[in-house]
């Protein structure tokens, strides 16, 4: 099967997106892990380095769809509409950890069902994440109560797309059709 | 024929998270535990995270410990920690509110009060806040003396009937009850009474004067 790739635009918004992320995820892990707290410290650093990813995700998820609406769009389209097939994925959705996993190939798509339930969830949760930093950051402005429900949501929304990015690398890397993956899809 | 799933799915998980914050309360004792338990600290804990503007904690030795007070003060004070214990120590039980949105449920703490030490040491009319600094020097914080003299304003040495941990601020802390947990001085080395409140470290970064918990 031969696959649409990636433009350059789709690129610079997922590896912009990725270092941003991973930056946050570092930071995150730092700050909420006491034995990495104190191994690093430097807390107004760790903290003013969390929100800059923050703003630096944020400004590239609005600037670069701004700039390139129609392609992103297309893209938004392509990740956000399931058909019968993406349903049927379903069935058997282990599948794409086996070496024997290919796609249907009735029709060529750019995404399985997989890859846009991924995206759904990935994009909600970093909006989340993004609104429930809010209070956390601006406490002042916000009653002691609604920070502490901030910060479940935080916490429970970076397990989350922790554990989803986590099984988007490991398929990109070791898939049957990820980078270091030899399975028959790649074949 | 296709349908935006994803587009619903999306809103969906907004929709979920909105509803968290907005509606019902807070989240289930057993999934609270469970992120700051086992998985949350992923060390043992008591329940307290660890914060530090810096990358070592101040080493220190009972011997040569010494608190002072002093500035606008007619009797300078630099304590040992048997004499500062001599003053007389009180229990302070209290929940613990980060401004990152944890905290610490009922956290009883052990210490002297904070107006008894500077009636101790005689403020002179002239002085109206406390200047705190940490051992390090690195961690500065102001206090309105009249806030300084309100019940519950201690100088913790203990923490649930145990000395004060070097990561919760051995051998002496500030413990504000009111206020958020920043204020509360960890490694307290020094209290200087000053004419007026500075600009504390978070506060030159960024945070607002005012760190009560907002109802």
């Amino acid at each position: 099967m031969t696959r649409t790739p990636a433009s350059a635009t789709e690129k610079a918004l997922h590896w912009s997106v990725a270092a941003a992320v991973l930056v946050l995820l570092v930071t995150g892990v730092v700050m909420y892990v006491p034995s990495l707290s104190q191994i690093v410290g430097q807390r107004f650093w760790v903290r003013t380095s969390h929100l800059v990813a923050a703003i630096v995700l944020v400004a590239v998820v609005l600037v670069l769809p701004a700039l390139r609406w129609g392609e992103l769009r297309r893209l938004e389209r392509d990740l956000s509409f399931w058909d019968r097939a993406d349903w049927d994925w379903f069935r058997r959705p282990w599948d794409v950890f086996l070496s024997t996993y290919h796609e249907p190939a009735a029709e060529p798509r750019r995404f399985n069902a997989g890859q846009k339930l991924l995206a759904a969830l990935v994009a909600s949760a970093l909006v989340l994440l993004a609104v429930s930093g809010l209070p956390m950051y601006w406490w002042w402005l916000f009653a002691g109560e609604v920070v502490q429900r901030a910060r479940d949501l935080h916490v429970l929304a970076s397990f989350a797309v922790t554990a989803l990015i986590a099984g988007h690398v490991y398929l990109a890397a070791f898939g049957p059709s990820g980078l270091l993956g030899t399975g028959a899809a790649k074949r | 024929m296709s349908q935006p799933v994803g587009r619903r799915l999306f809103l969906a998980g907004l929709a979920g998270g909105v509803a968290l914050i907005a509606l019902g309360g807070r989240l289930p004792g057993a999934l609270r535990s469970w992120l700051e338990g086992p998985l949350g600290e992923l060390s043992p804990s008591d329940g307290f995270h660890f914060y530090s503007v810096t990358g070592s904690i101040p080493s220190w030795d009972r011997a040569g410990w010494r608190l002072a007070v002093d500035g606008l003060v007619d009797q300078p004070l630099s304590l040992s920690l048997d004499e500062l214990t001599s003053i007389g120590l009180q229990t302070v039980t209290a929940d613990f509110h980060c401004v990152s949105g944890w905290s610490v449920s009922s956290v009883r703490w052990r210490g002297v009060s904070l107006a008894a030490l500077v009636d101790l040491a005689a403020v002179r009319p002239a002085g109206r806040a406390l200047r705190l600094e940490s051992g390090d020097g690195a961690y500065v914080d102001y206090l309105d003396l009249e806030v300084a003299r309100k019940p519950g304003v201690i100088v913790a040495l203990g923490i649930r009937d145990t000395p004060l941990s070097s990561e919760r601020g051995a051998p002496a802390r500030l413990v504000v009850p009111f206020y958020y947990g920043y204020k509360g001085v960890k490694w307290l080395r020094r209290i200087t009474v000053v004419e007026s409140a500075g600009v504390g470290y978070w506060e030159a970064r960024g945070y607002d004067a005012d760190a009560r918990i907002r109802d």
